[in-house]
């Protein structure tokens, strides 16, 4: 078949059907497309960035042989600009959160006031970190935040805890207790 | 000045298909290639203003570029002669080989090609374009411009051989 190829060239030279462009000429051709288009664009009012961008993502796309039209590619550029946004924002919002985590995490100051058993109120200024005692937390002020709610309920837990398994070892301590000839024979 | 976005898209499609073509052939006449660049945008923003009412885009910009040529060259040399200027297969048959031409011509314009394969053929067989530029420009791959290259060459050998020219060495 490349020999008819071959002979159809001949034939559309020697009937001088065929004009040739320099292979120089057909590199500058195919540079100038793009750059010419903008400029067309500008002059005629239809340049907008967005739709540029689409331009390139439609150039792009048949740079790797795929045919996509140019609504085609105005789509993936929607879905792109989507995942990007959305990707971002959530990226950005996991990002502000484990930064605030860890600066509250640290180390939290606390001002409070400790009243002892009848002696009344004591202005100790005393400065707290988050990892003291729960016990120790008797009252605190207006500004109390979060974590020290969070100390409180753990505390709170704890005892839970210790409770049920003093009531846990009574019961069994009971069980082991009940002689075994209370068991009724058969 | 202002095109509806559907309007908008018709015209970068169609730009971005035949501007080499269009391009190179105003390049061939003029042999200016700044020039060469204004007049191919300006084809193009003639076509921006009315794409919406062209149904048969590529003899339209032939038409087109051929009006603002002889205006280029109205413009330079008022004794212009625009059969003289445009003796080429694309625009005008005036040589010796005039039947033969129109033949192949015929020949070219009946094998049922569809617009890129036209601009492909076009590109090849009459601008020696490589299958590596014609694919870039096209949106395919080597292979698939060759591939189908062959088959319009034998499409316009086909139609040859329904006009009595069994083999092409005739011609030669």
């Amino acid at each position: 078949m490349s020999g008819e190829v071959e002979t159809l060239k001949i034939l559309f030279d020697r009937y001088k059907i065929s004009e040739p462009v320099s292979l120089e000429q057909q590199e500058y051709i195919i540079k100038q497309r793009k750059s010419d288009l903008k400029d067309l664009l500008k002059k005629s009012g239809g340049y907008g960035f967005i739709f540029w961008l689409s331009v390139l993502i439609y150039d792009s796309l048949r740079k790797f042989g795929i045919q996509a039209t140019l609504v085609q590619s105005k789509i993936l550029l929607g879905i792109t600009a989507a995942v990007i946004v959305s990707g971002s924002s959530t990226g950005a919002y996991v990002g502000a959160k484990y930064i605030a985590d860890m600066i509250n995490g640290e180390q939290i100051k606390i001002e409070e006031k400790i009243k002892k058993d009848g002696t009344g109120l004591i202005d100790s200024d005393k400065k707290k970190s988050g990892q003291d005692k729960p016990s120790d937390i008797k009252k605190i002020d207006d500004k109390s935040t979060q974590e020290s709610v969070k100390t409180r309920k753990a505390a709170e837990k704890s005892i839970r805890q210790k409770n049920d398994t003093i009531e846990n070892k009574k019961h069994k301590s009971e069980l082991e207790s009940d002689p075994l000839s209370e068991v009724p024979t058969l | 000045m202002k095109r509806s976005k559907n309007n908008l898209n018709i015209f970068t499609e169609t730009y971005m298909k035949y501007y080499p073509q269009i391009l190179s052939l105003i390049l061939l006449k003029i042999n200016d290639i700044e020039d060469a660049r204004d007049l191919c945008q300006e084809v193009f923003i003639i076509f921006y203003e009315k794409c919406d009412s062209i149904y048969n885009i590529r003899p339209w910009l032939c038409g087109t570029m051929k009006n603002v040529l002889y205006r280029y060259y109205a413009s330079k040399n008022q004794d212009v002669d625009i059969d003289k200027l445009f003796n080429s297969p694309e625009l005008a048959f005036t040589n010796g080989f005039r039947d033969t031409r129109i033949i192949i011509n015929e020949a070219i314009d009946h094998t049922g090609c569809d617009d890129e394969e036209r601009i492909i053929f076009d590109l090849i067989a009459r601008h020696n374009f490589s299958y590596e530029n014609a694919a870039r420009i096209l949106g395919y791959t080597r292979r698939q411009v060759e591939y189908k290259y062959t088959q319009l060459v034998k499409g316009v050998l086909a139609y040859l051989k329904k006009k009595g020219i069994t083999d092409i060495k005739e011609l030669l």
